[in-house]
């Protein structure tokens, strides 16, 4: 690279350096970085990259409609977690979990892998770990493994999780169909499974523990890994995720009979829970079984299907192009499906579940404004920063910046490129907290230099989305409610410190995965 | 200032949120009909809801 293109590249990547240094450097949130981000990236555009006020414009609005596609499943998401949430039905699901066997090592197997990993299927952002730790605090788990072992058992699920909504954004921002990327997205998380699992009883009593869990793991792990594949390869892959994690639960009260992990304490279905009627764990996961219910027919019968998708919200942008000759060609923006989104279907199902959970009077007054409530709470924040990061990102595409990028890592590191394919997407998910913004940032720059480099696109976004689905363990903002639910707060370093040994390992192995199998 | 931040930071979080979704809509609606001044305007409205979210998102 010349000394010009060099100072260049460095401009064009000067928007993410600004959100990496003061998400690490000054611990600003998502919302507050991807705003600064936001400005570096229209200076550069316009001063460096020749983009004018109309591209400027366009690329707003297209950041928008791609943010309004993900927002909603979301807000949806959040809705449908509060709405369970509100009758105590995930406590009482936790409850039934650790009543499951006496085995230490099995028991944070069930709670901080695979509880976790079905929560991060139904909710997200955080709340596998901020559910999770405290559980684990109060089973007499010291408080950092019950802040490092959900935040390390549930990244496996990220991608597929929450209705699949980081996968839905790869697949927004790179413009390619999931039914290509699921494959090998899910070879590559089906492995991570088995790491994850492995790590969260390493975490607590090395490989002594893992010796004495290792026909558990092999076994829910097989199970939650396939299970994800064949949902997600099969054009299901919004609730991979989720079945994947409902799955493993099942499949973790069967491994509980074994007599090598049976329960001493007698297991049982009922749950102390909270001053209202007592709710079985059967009901208490009625809400997941609705979902199932509503999104299986909607995705898989085609007429239905149809008929839910024939509502389309888009615009129409012409060709515009950089004072320096990048041209973004006409086309739709983001089309949104209204009726037949995942948003729109995990709209129905919180509205079925809750008149299901009402009718037997699991709610107290004034529930459906604290559902409300603490919707906006936690989704206004989360959306301020995708927004901004999404804006940002699309006006470094827009501008020709992303491609500079792609160029220059290219051809830095060649046919080895693969090998940091899986660490730029932790870089992505570690900096933004989220492993959406991750694939939103920086899935079209892998996707550009595999191209460039004649490499397997479907490879390259696969290490790409499974590095941001590491990288969740490691996100600061994550690491932040874990300790502040388990009394930690202001001892984040020491937790981090210990899932970042193990990110860093998994997430080199998925580099060694990607250089495998890229070759195009 | 600050204390105007701290007393209003909830309204204008949201604020902020309601014109990073809102203004994009008018920008392509004004850039589609060549008003580049009110371009200019809405990306510096767009701006202050960025400054906004950097100061309480």
């Amino acid at each position: 690279m010349t000394d010009l293109l060099l100072v260049k590249w460095l401009l064009a990547f000067s928007p993410i350096a600004v959100v990496l240094i003061l998400m690490i450097g000054f611990h600003w949130g998502g919302g507050r970085a991807g705003a600064a981000g936001w400005f570096t990236a229209l200076i550069v555009a316009v001063l460096f990259f020749g983009a004018d006020a109309t591209l400027l414009a366009f690329a707003q609005m297209k950041g928008v409609l791609l943010s309004l596609y993900v927002l909603y499943i979301i807000w949806m998401a959040l809705v449908l977690y509060n709405v369970v949430d509100e009758t105590g039905a995930i406590e009482v699901i936790g409850s039934g979990i650790k009543q499951l066997t006496a085995d230490k090592p099995f028991q944070l197997l069930i709670l901080g892998w695979v509880f976790a990993s079905f929560l991060q299927g139904v909710a997200g952002f955080g709340v596998p770990i901020a559910v999770v730790g405290p559980l684990l605090l109060g089973m007499g788990f010291p408080p950092l493994v019950a802040v490092a072992v959900p935040a390390i058992g549930h990244s496996w699920s990220v991608t597929y999780g929450d209705m699949a909504s980081s996968f839905q954004a790869m697949i927004a921002v790179t413009g390619l169909s999931g039914e290509y990327l699921a494959h090998w997205a899910s070879v590559f998380l089906g492995i991570t499974v088995f790491m994850c699992g492995l790590a969260v009883v390493h975490v607590y009593g090395g490989f002594k523990a893992i010796r004495r869990s290792l026909v558990a793991i092999v076994i829910i792990g097989s199970v939650m890994a396939a299970t994800q594949y064949a949902l997600a390869t099969n054009g299901l892959w919004t609730l991979a995720g989720f079945v994947a994690g409902m799955v493993g639960i099942v499949a973790s009260i069967l491994v509980s009979r074994l007599p090598m992990y049976r329960n001493t304490n007698g297991g049982t279905e009922e749950a102390p829970s909270t001053d209202g009627p007592k709710m079985s764990l059967t009901f208490a996961l009625s809400a997941y079984i609705i979902l199932i219910a509503i999104v299986a027919p909607a995705e898989i019968i085609g007429p239905l299907h149809k008929f839910l998708g024939s509502v389309k919200l888009s615009l129409m942008f012409p060709e515009i192009t950089t004072s320096q000759g990048w041209v973004n060609a006409a086309g739709l923006g983001k089309k949104i499906s209204v009726f037949g989104h995942a948003g729109a279907l995990l709209l129905y199902t919180s509205v079925l579940s809750y008149f299901v959970y009402a009718s037997r009077g699991y709610y107290k007054e004034g529930a459906l404004g604290r559902i409300w409530a603490k919707t906006v709470k936690s989704g206004v924040s989360t959306s301020i920063g995708i927004v901004s990061m999404v804006c940002f990102a699309l006006m470094m595409s827009q501008s020709g910046m992303t491609n500079l990028l792609a160029e220059g890592i290219s051809t830095v590191f060649g046919e080895a490129y693969p090998l940091v394919a899986g660490a730029i997407g932790t870089l992505g998910a570690f900096m933004t907290g989220s492993n959406t913004n991750s694939n939103v940032v920086f899935a079209q720059l892998q996707m550009n230099t595999a191209e460039i480099a004649a490499l397997s696109v479907p490879v390259i976004l696969a290490a790409q989305t499974t590095g941001g689905s590491i990288g969740s363990m490691l996100a600061p903002a994550k690491i932040l409610v874990g300790c502040s639910t388990v009394g930690l707060s202001g001892k984040e370093g020491p937790v981090l410190a210990r899932t970042l040994t193990y990110g860093l390992i998994m997430t080199a192995i998925i580099g060694v995965l990607a250089f495998l199998n890229a070759a195009g | 200032m600050q204390n105007f931040f701290d007393k209003h930071g909830k309204l204008l979080k949201n604020g902020s949120f309601v014109a990073m979704i809102g203004i994009p809509f008018l920008l392509y609606f004004a850039a589609m009909n060549d008003a580049t001044a009110l371009v200019y305007a809405l990306l510096g409205a767009m701006g202050l809801s960025m400054l906004v979210a950097m100061k309480v998102g």
